[in-house]
């Protein structure tokens, strides 16, 4: 079994860079709360791949480029 | 989240907070007219018995009103419920089995206590063990939403 991993995600850093967008904003975006997108940016809450997918979409990039194992 | 803000509470933890608030109340209601008229008042006064199972299923229509509510909201298109809400709802009934057990350990021993001597426990007891446990898995289901949103 592979060891847990941890994930880190950029979404705080890319809401900045994407016209200093609000955490209110890219939840109506990815179809989510607001307080998941404060967890997320905390990283204590890992989102569906769906959810994944949608952030990446929002900020017009790869998942890859928004969430990275902790290891890697 | 600026520094100081306050964590913004969904419409799944705000829903459940007021509804466990009002089957609180009403559980709670139900449960001083039993202490005050006595459990023996559930057979021999059809008036307290009436009015009890009354205040409980007003309590279970408010618990059927709030998974109604959470449905709705979860097909709204503005995402007022979404997945992680839910991975908290399937969490909130975790406790729920101990919180029954705990109760039934307290009805049991006190049962058992009370009616030692005589070996007969009157029947009424039954409806009351019967209520107290339905109730204890409205009150914990709900009770662990809220909790789980503060582990999540």
């Amino acid at each position: 079994m592979p060891p847990k991993a941890d994930i880190r995600n950029e979404v705080r850093r890319l809401r900045f860079e994407h016209g200093q967008m609000t955490q209110q904003q890219l939840a109506e975006r990815i179809g989510c709360t607001r307080q998941t997108v404060i967890m997320l940016e905390q990283g204590r809450y890992v989102p569906s791949l769906a959810l994944a997918l949608r952030i990446a979409h929002a900020f017009g990039t790869t998942v890859e480029a928004v969430f990275t194992l902790e290891a890697d | 989240m600026p520094p100081g803000e306050e964590l913004p509470a969904t419409h799944l933890q705000r829903y459940a907070g007021w509804t466990l608030l009002e089957i609180g109340f009403l559980t709670a209601l139900a449960a001083a007219i039993i202490v005050f008229f006595g459990p023996e008042a559930w057979w021999s006064q059809d008036g307290v018995r009436i009015t009890v199972t009354l205040i409980l299923l007003v309590a279970l229509a408010s618990y059927l009103v709030f998974y109604m509510a959470i449905r709705k909201l979860r097909d709204h298109d503005d995402a007022l419920v979404d997945e992680r809400d839910l991975v908290i709802l399937n969490r909130s009934g975790v406790g729920v089995g101990g919180a029954m057990m705990v109760v039934m350990a307290v009805w049991m021993i006190a049962l058992v206590e009370a009616y030692n001597d005589t070996g007969m426990v009157p029947s009424y007891y039954l409806y009351l063990v019967f209520w107290s446990l339905v109730m204890t898995n409205v009150i914990a289901s709900l009770a662990g939403i809220l909790m789980a949103y503060r582990r999540a």
